[in-house]
């Protein structure tokens, strides 16, 4: 439950401890997600806190524990969309290597656009989790508008 | 694209093997699993000069290398000059025939991309030496279950599948050997254990492969080498198409690892699978990875990865040490999980690992599954023909001049190894 009193700043309410511990923890899984995601191109280091913070932050102000949730399905979903995105840069980024005469080539494959699909379709149905959560009142409304 | 379980779950390995059916997969390479062997062949004393023997002379006594062999008896020599000799040389019943070229680069088997091997032996201790073979089928120089072989100063170029290649064989060295333009390995050892054999002063370049070593270890060490411009660098590797896996104790010790991320070498489809690294364990245990330096790989400059045929073969017991890797696209130095445990990383000077920590003794070596997302998705590629590959009779020739001929061609033929 939030309140309307917090005294955190950056924040205009404050959540129950339930809620604040699933952002803390939360948080910091997805940080260190895409940590490892991005571990071939940044130093973790450089990823994880960044990452950590805006996806605390940004879900923590969400108005209520159902918001909170939806918004961590959407980050989820978003870091996992960009999962073929971080197998396939540092094929780009060695372009200049000795030998390597044709990354985009290798990039720009049907295999590669297979693999894309597939993290994009398990993204979205993250995303979809995420939007129903957030919107489960309305959503049955008008489904029950629509009988 | 033809999918099946085993398809998917050879997919992680670094190379391929022959088809079988889905089956029970049984997981090898546990911490547990104990090995014998030792991995490094310490080097031997010269090998002992033969005291009675015949000189045969091609093409002075005879017009092809294989009318000597026919004629000739145990320990003789065969010295063939200068020319190019368009045929498919078999020895199968004179153990311990030297066939030597007066001149390494001037002695040119040719298959004229039509026969089998350059030179196939399957009796012991021949020895083949100073000469060049290209345009074969298969391989260049080819050694199957013997006991004691070497070949020193060859040079095998644009042939199909192979470079100087061995199977099911003991007691032997390859030195000052070249090898480029293979589709798969340009040198390879495989099923044997112990294999008592050393690779050393050989340069491979250009190949699917640098070296490829199936279920091959045990005194087996490999030294004071180069392997550059390959798809894949020095490969190791446990997979269920030949006898008496997993791979086991293999030192891989000073040599140069460089740039093998050619997309332009010539592959046989799985070598894709370990396109820019630099020496890829690929499910073998207990192996010495020493004081190498490796450097300017897309992929991994040092992987313990996992291999997955019939059965699942994960690395364990791995020493990974002393060694220079810089340049690496994803990280310089990876183990792949799942591992069997027991691999040790220490004293390398290094950027980045997968996992993090694997070097400064936080023990986080517990395996990452990105590099097998790696090999799974090469592995894809190849699957859907989508993998880059030169053409073997394309590649580029050797750098002749850069490779130095056997000093005193006419000296006495001498015993494959001492023993």
């Amino acid at each position: 439950m939030a309140t309307s009193d917090s005294r955190l700043p950056l924040f205009d309410h404050t959540h129950d401890i339930g809620t604040t511990a699933i952002t803390g923890i939360a948080s910091v899984l997805l940080g260190w997600y895409a940590a490892w995601l991005f571990a071939g191109i940044l130093p973790r280091l450089l990823v994880f806190p960044p990452v950590a913070v805006l996806v605390g932050v940004g879900v923590y102000r969400q108005p209520n524990a159902r918001g909170v949730v939806a918004s961590l399905f959407y980050a989820l979903g978003t870091l996992v969309m960009l999962t073929p995105v971080a197998i396939e840069l540092p094929v780009l980024l060695a372009a200049d290597m000795p030998g390597v005469t044709s990354p985009w080539a290798r990039v720009l494959t049907m295999t590669n656009l297979k693999i894309f699909l597939g993290f994009a379709l398990i993204g979205a149905i993250l995303g979809a989790i995420g939007y129903y959560m957030k919107n489960a009142e309305a959503i049955k409304s008008r489904l029950s508008n629509l009988r | 694209m033809d999918w099946n379980r085993r398809s998917l779950l050879k997919a992680i390995g670094a190379v391929g093997g022959t088809s079988v059916t889905a089956g029970a997969v049984t997981v090898v390479g546990q911490n547990n699993d104990s090995s014998e062997l030792q991995a490094p062949q310490p080097k031997r004393d010269p090998p002992e000069p033969y005291d009675r023997y015949t000189t045969r002379r091609v093409p002075e006594q005879y017009d092809t290398i294989q009318a000597a062999v026919t004629d000739a008896e145990s320990k003789d020599l065969i010295l063939v000059g200068p020319g190019v000799y368009n045929e498919a040389v078999t020895i199968h019943d004179t153990p311990k025939l030297t066939i030597r070229g007066t001149d390494r680069h001037e002695v040119i088997l040719d298959g004229e991309f039509d026969r089998q091997d350059g030179i196939l032996t399957t009796v012991d201790g021949v020895v083949m030496e100073n000469m060049t073979a290209r345009h074969y089928q298969r391989n260049g120089f080819f050694w199957s279950g013997v006991t004691g072989w070497r070949g020193s100063y060859l040079t095998a170029h644009n042939n199909q599948v192979y470079g100087i290649y061995n199977i099911d064989s003991q007691h032997g060295l390859y030195e000052y050997c070249y090898a480029s333009g293979h589709t798969d390995g340009g040198f390879y050892l495989g099923q044997c254990k112990p294999c008592n054999a050393r690779l050393e002063h050989c340069r491979s370049e250009r190949n699917g492969l640098g070296y490829s070593g199936t279920n091959a270890g045990g005194n087996l060490t490999i030294t004071d080498s180069e392997f550059r411009q390959n798809m894949g660098g020095i490969v190791p590797n446990s997979l269920d198409s030949e006898l008496d896996p997993p791979q086991d104790s293999v030192r891989i010790e000073n040599n140069l690892v460089e740039a093998n991320n050619n997309d332009r070498a010539p592959s046989y489809g799985y070598t894709y699978a370990s396109f820019g690294t630099g020496i890829n364990i690929a499910g073998g245990i207990n192996n010495e990875v020493v004081n190498n330096t490796v450097r300017d790989h897309a992929n991994f400059g040092i992987l313990a990865g996992i291999s997955l045929d019939e059965n699942l073969y994960k690395p364990s017991g791995n020493l990974v040490e002393d060694n220079v890797v810089e340049n690496s696209g994803r990280a310089d130095l990876a183990v792949a999980s799942p591992t069997g445990g027991g691999n040790t990383f220490r004293n390398n000077e290094y950027d980045t690992s997968r996992p993090s920590g694997l070097d400064d003794g936080m023990g986080l070596n517990g395996g990452d599954p990105w590099p097998s997302a790696v090999s799974l998705r090469l592995f894809m590629q190849t699957e859907n023909d989508e993998n880059p590959q030169g053409d073997w009779k394309e590649t580029q020739e050797p750098p002749f001049d850069e490779l130095e001929s056997m000093p005193d061609p006419e000296k006495p033929p001498a015993e494959a190894v001492r023993r």
